[in-house]
């Protein structure tokens, strides 16, 4: 079940195991700088041979960087590249369906979804409509109808979406807290935490479409870029203030405007 | 990957080219996970650089332009390459998009209208102005799908001008929409309050078509101010407001007898003594 024993599955594979854990080292992470690493090692809906139906299995990205054997430095670059390539294969989230989905993403990604390559919107613009329709208004519903109307056929974001499933429809925000640091502790975003902890932050809920999926996310979703130390296998967020699980979590494509439940507000 | 600092002209307008466009391990830094946009480090490298940098960034996105209507680019990645001349604000920039839009020669590629309305996009964020004349001439070639662009072009020459020039440009509920996307950022640019909008909104109400009209008063509900045409001069509220407050009064209450005074030191009104 780990990267050793997939690579004694073919001698042409040896020592590039050793190789990846010291590719995807990261110095600065002092509980264990080689988290991502184990990570990809030690997620059990990963395998270590191919699997049909499968997410792509650890032999798979030792071959894919065994290309770079002589060139250790360009490793984590493929290891990226590998991951990007295999999104959204972990299994079927059940229910997620029809769960009340809340996310937590930068205003600064809101708005460069909404500015896309069919809008008419500049980024100024799209953040002039994005802040007309998340601040000064009391009522929830009035803004919620704001949004919607507003941001219908707009993705709300560029990539995938993670999201954790609400416990509680009618209040889809309870267990992450109501402040910007609550939910970013709950939900396990160092990179808001610790590199970018001054980046405005949104909060929404939404609901997929008929027909719409979410999936559990393997490592290879939670890839290796800078930051994603932080995250965790086993389906649930991994908590930056204390030593625990946080929230489930699932992966689905982009939602649009009209999918909103609850509003998109700004955390502070 | 070398620091992009550190690179030639050639190695850093490649790199930008490969980034913007998702190519290989110049793309490979991108944090899917947390939604980040190609464009931004190479911004965030320009807005930190040194002076040699800055002038190899500036022509590096130049020739980017140049090269990217040459062949063009993807929608996509050359609303990358907008985006990042919008975010790191090149002026410099203009005079090759500008050269773009009049040639009109990014309308024979597939895509070609999208294109042609992205560089209109990153002409007006850059506060490009043109004149009345080139943002009429572009509702042919664009506006169909995008009026919003020749609308906001016409803005920053005459915001009358634009709301009279409203019911040609606007067909349906989605052109409408687009248009009233702008308006937040029509207020903030040009400074105008939503009562100022709502005057002229109201001026044109009735020359849209059914549906965009709809469209346009629910917008307005949506902000808690009614558009409709037996209300064209007066704010309800404020009047409401006036009403409660000057309730059964007929004479101011308190007046001062100096204020009020003829040049003789008479007061000029009835008093209750008089």
């Amino acid at each position: 079940m780990s990267f050793q024993a997939a690579e004694a599955t073919d001698a042409k594979l040896h020592g590039l195991a050793s190789l990846l854990h010291s590719a995807l080292e990261e110095p600065g992470y002092r509980r264990n700088p080689h988290q991502i690493y184990e990570n990809m090692d030690s997620d059990p809906l990963i395998g270590t041979l191919p699997d049909s139906g499968k997410p792509a299995s650890r032999i798979e990205l030792l071959q894919h960087v065994s290309k770079q054997r002589t060139n250790p430095s360009a490793i984590p670059d493929e290891v990226v590249l590998f991951c990007r390539a295999n999104l959204q294969r972990g299994p079927l989230a059940p229910d997620a369906d029809t769960a009340t989905l809340g996310r937590v993403q930068s205003m600064r990604s809101l708005v460069n979804a909404i500015a896309d390559p069919l809008s008419g919107l500049s980024f100024r613009n799209a953040e002039a409509l994005v802040r007309d329709d998340t601040s000064g208004i009391p009522d929830a519903a009035t803004k919620l109808a704001r949004q919607k109307a507003d941001l219908a056929g707009k993705n709300l974001s560029h990539y995938q979406m993670w999201c954790y499933p609400a416990a509680d429809f009618r209040n889809p925000f309870h267990e992450i807290g109501t402040s910007r640091t609550d939910a970013v502790n709950i939900l396990g975003l160092g990179f808001y935490a610790y590199v970018a902890p001054t980046a405005e932050v949104v909060r929404w809920a939404h609901a997929l479409r008929p027909l719409g999926s979410a999936r559990k996310p393997t490592a290879w979703d939670a890839g290796s870029d800078k930051g994603n130390v932080y995250w965790r296998p086993g389906g649930r967020t991994y908590r930056l203030d204390l030593t625990g699980y946080g929230v489930p979590e699932v992966v689905h494509n982009p939602i649009k405007g009209e999918d909103l439940i609850a509003p998109i507000e700004i955390l502070s | 990957m070398k620091d992009p600092r550190e690179m030639t002209f050639s190695e850093l307008k490649k790199w930008l080219s490969d980034r913007l466009q998702m190519r290989g391990t110049a793309a490979a830094d991108i944090n899917i996970r947390r939604d980040e946009a190609p464009y931004e480090r190479p911004v965030e490298l320009w807005k930190s650089g040194d002076d040699d940098f800055c002038n190899r960034f500036k022509r590096a996105v130049i020739a980017l332009i140049e090269e990217a209507a040459a062949t063009p680019w993807e929608p996509a990645h050359i609303h990358e390459l907008g985006l990042l001349v919008e975010a790191a604000n090149l002026w410099e920039t203009v005079r090759p998009l500008e050269d773009i839009a009049q040639s009109r020669r990014l309308l024979v590629h597939e895509h070609g209208p999208q294109l042609h309305m992205l560089t209109l996009r990153t002409l007006l964020a850059l506060g490009w102005k043109g004149t009345p004349d080139f943002w009429l001439a572009q509702k042919e070639l664009v506006g169909s799908r995008w009026p919003g662009i020749i609308f906001e072009g016409l803005a920053r020459q005459d915001l009358q001008m634009a709301f009279d020039r409203l019911p040609e440009l606007v067909t349906n509920r989605e052109t409408m929409r687009e248009i009233l996307n702008l308006f937040p950022g029509l207020m903030r640019d040009l400074k105008i309050g939503i009562s100022s909008l709502r005057e002229m909104c109201l001026r044109i109400l009735a020359n849209l078509p059914p549906d965009a009209a709809q469209v346009m008063q629910e917008w307005f509900r949506l902000r808690n101010y009614a558009l409709s045409n037996g209300l064209k001069q007066t704010n309800p509220t404020l009047v409401v407001a006036l009403r409660v407050l000057l309730r059964g009064e007929s004479e101011p209450k308190i007046f001062s007898a100096r204020l009020c005074a003829k040049l003789d030191g008479v007061c000029a009104l009835p008093t209750h003594e008089s």
